[in-house]
């Protein structure tokens, strides 16, 4: 399966978004540059936030594990 | 549809999501099992959990598809 | 940045090739290492029993041995190697050296390799079935310990070529930061040093001589707590090249930049402190060791889920800003814009959804208290082959799909099979892990070839123990397939045609070293502050070991773990040697 040189491209809209090697060569380019200014990781501070969410649920039930009688099941 | 497109525009991308739902489906059946005491038989819940998700993941290629007929 | 950039074998050839050298003894005991992991698979559930269970724990060892030891070091090495060239921009000082280290590293390994393997082979009588762990009395053929010596003085050595060539990059470059891939190799070497003192003593000073019969006896609690104070910082070992690929490959990979080059060092110095004074958690049911020290390890081991967290929060922000560079919206939508296509995004990506909840069994190991409950059942392997098995060698096996056609000029043979051979690690790694972690709460005990008993059921509270040991069976088998779909793709890449334009840049981290305080790259202060903790964290238990129990131990037999019928396996070990009794 192997493959040539891609075509050479024009000037990429995103200064150092060449693709991955390993990428298929149909694989859609960045469509748009974000500085250091302009983004804003909101999404990762909602996964981190559900992340700590399923820490403490499990952590609660631990409560119930190792100090109320260590059955393994709390509810039924 | 709304006209957001369709949901899945790979098949790699498709791969992958059909993979992480049945191993979080999969997951669920033992945070049920470990913290709620609910015994959800194996065989019925893990088959139809991969039917049902390899029917959606037909459907969601054929939408992929036929989207891509259109553009 | 031209489509025709030259790649890393154009540029630097003979390292490239010590590299791919590297790798291919990482790969080849990736392989054999995976084909005694389906047998442990298989045996233990019951399935299907090729060996005989007296030779469960030769598989077990050559298991953790060539994956946790040989194949993860290995990879180390090679992509470091690639790291400190690349990124300093400069060739090792004497690549004779760094092919000397190279050949020791594999001399080492061969040598305790194949003593492990000859515990197959009964009517020789060497072997070493004392596990990865090799905890006395169990005690090894003394080429075991030697093999193993041989191969840690090449890790060393492979640290001071890195150093030597940042030293005289240095020289160069007076007042230059650190590049971060080298800052992260240097870092990673200082805990070696220091976490390597523990076993080097205890392999050097006592197993390796009572294995020749030059002492008689050791005292297994201080073997034992030197060979934990390695065992932890050596997870990081192969943490850290995984998090490198994280951190510096993995946000190009998904169209973005690194979040901030600051927070990647501060981890790596966090890791240079913590890893080592926290052994002691992984002997909470050790008698002999105050429950003090114990506590005192566990407080270091809580704080040494902050450098995982930060990396969580780092590499997570790197891809969501590629994610949206590639047109991806919403609070969670962007996940959806990311390259999936790519298996080594997916895999990297997959690896570290996946040490998330390894995180979380690792923090109930940590809990002394918690401990107690899964102490020496299936859920410690549950937890490790989250972590090492899918976080670490994973990873290792996604950014192999990237590196190694800069490392070939070859195109990989099937980009389609290297996205099913990840997807197929994380289905089968989710069902294998998810049935020791469950199979432990019951009770079932690891480093176990038969865990079936007559007359006892272990209580499930779901399902039952046949579904679990099926799971645990189907799981092994997906992830033996894995593997050889990644090594069949890799071996088929070598018959492509070399091509040119495979080279890759990395891009700049969106916030540089140049926002970080210069006494960050304070190698020295890292180095030295790190020595201090882990005096305190081991000089008191230690001495208490040793006015306990003495240097020696107060006597007991070794157990010799070669099963030779009717002749005692040290003697006859003895009489190969000619070493006289």
């Amino acid at each position: 399966m192997s493959r040539g040189v891609p075509a050479v491209e024009d000037e990429e809209e995103v200064p150092g978004s060449e693709q991955s090697v390993s990428a298929p060569v149909t694989q859609e380019e960045p469509e748009r540059e974000l500085t250091h200014e302009e983004f804003d990781p909101k999404g990762t501070l909602a996964l981190i936030l559900t992340y700590f969410a399923v820490l403490a649920i499990m952590w609660v039930f631990m409560y119930f594990v190792e100090f109320l009688g260590n059955d393994l099941i709390v509810v039924g | 549809m709304s006209g957001r497109g369709p949901i899945v525009k790979t098949r790699g991308g498709l791969l992958v999501a059909w993979a992480f739902l049945l191993v979080f489906g999969f997951e669920l059946r033992t945070a049920l099992g470990l913290f709620l005491g609910i015994d959800v038989p194996a065989v019925p819940y893990l088959g139809t959990l991969a039917v049902v998700l390899t029917l959606f993941a037909v459907l969601a290629d054929f939408q992929r598809t036929s989207a891509q007929g259109e553009a | 940045m031209s489509v025709d950039q030259e790649t890393f074998a154009d540029r630097y050839p003979q390292e490239a090739e010590l590299v791919r050298r590297a790798f291919l003894v990482a790969f080849t005991a990736l392989g054999l290492g995976a084909l005694f992991g389906i047998f442990q698979a298989l045996h233990r559930t019951n399935v299907l029993r090729i060996i005989p269970s007296t030779d469960y724990y030769t598989a077990l060892t050559a298991h953790g041995v060539l994956l946790a030891i040989v194949f993860t070091i290995f990879y180390l090495v090679g992509l470091y190697q690639w790291a400190v060239t690349r990124s300093l921009d400069r060739s090792p000082t004497n690549i004779n050296f760094t092919r000397a280290w190279l050949t020791l590293m594999t001399v080492g390994s061969a040598i305790t390799g194949v003593t492990i393997l000859l515990g197959f082979v009964d009517q020789i009588g060497i072997s070493a079935d004392v596990l990865f762990t090799f905890y006395a009395p169990l005690q090894a053929h003394p080429l075991f310990y030697t093999g193993l010596v041989v191969f840690i003085i090449g890790t060393w050595l492979a640290g001071v070529d890195w150093f030597r060539t940042w030293l005289h990059w240095k020289q160069d470059n007076p007042d230059e930061r650190i590049p971060l891939q080298t800052f992260m190799v240097l870092t990673t070497m200082i805990m070696w040093y220091i976490a390597t003192i523990g076993v080097a003593i205890a392999v050097l000073f006592f197993l390796l001589p009572w294995s020749l019969g030059l002492i008689d006896t050791v005292n297994p609690l201080l073997t034992r707590t030197l060979f934990w104070f390695f065992g932890h910082p050596v997870v990081y070992f192969w943490l850290l090249p995984a998090y490198m690929l994280w951190y510096t490959v993995l946000p190009k990979l998904a169209g973005g930049r690194l979040f901030s080059d600051p927070l990647a060092r501060v981890v790596f110095v966090l890791f240079v402190l913590l890893s080592t004074p926290v052994g002691i958690h992984h002997q909470y049911v050790d008698p002999g060791i105050a429950e003090g020290f114990k506590f005192i390890a566990m407080t270091n081991t809580m704080f040494l889920l902050l450098p995982s967290l930060l990396t969580a929060f780092t590499v997570v922000a790197s891809m969501e800003h590629g994610a949206r560079q590639r047109g991806g919206e919403g609070l969670f939508g962007w996940l959806t814009a990311l390259p999936w296509r790519d298996p080594a995004f997916t895999g990297m990506a997959l690896a570290g959804l996946m040490f998330a909840a390894g995180g979380f069994s690792g923090m109930i190991n940590a809990g002394m208290n918690i401990n107690y409950l899964i102490h020496n059942t299936l859920w410690v392997p549950g937890h490790f082959h989250l972590t090492v098995g899918t976080a670490v060698a994973l990873t290792m096996m996604a950014g192999t799909y990237w590196l190694w056609p800069q490392l070939t000029n070859r195109r990989l043979y099937s980009r389609p099979i290297g996205l099913l051979q990840v997807v197929m690690w994380f289905g089968g790694m989710a069902l294998m892990s998810n049935s020791m972690h469950v199979a432990g709460l019951y009770g079932v005990p690891r480093r176990t070839a038969e865990p079936q008993y007559a007359g006892f059921d272990f209580n499930t509270a779901f399902g039952s123990m046949a579904e679990l040991n099926i799971q645990l069976a189907v799981g092994g088998t997906l992830l033996f397939v894995s593997t050889l779909l990644f090594l069949g793709n890799l071996t088929l890449s070598l018959g492509n045609p070399k091509v040119e334009g495979l080279g890759q840049s990395l891009p700049e981290p969106l916030s540089g070293a140049e926002d970080s305080p210069r006494v960050l790259d304070n190698m020295r202060l890292w180095a030295g502050i790190a020595l201090v903790l882990v005096v305190l964290a081991y000089v008191l238990p230690l001495g208490a070991i040793i006015q306990n129990g003495g240097l020696f131990g107060t006597g007991g037999d070794a157990y010799p773990v070669s099963v030779l019928g009717t002749f005692d396996g040290l003697d006859a070990v003895l009489e190969l040697l000619g070493v006289g009794r």
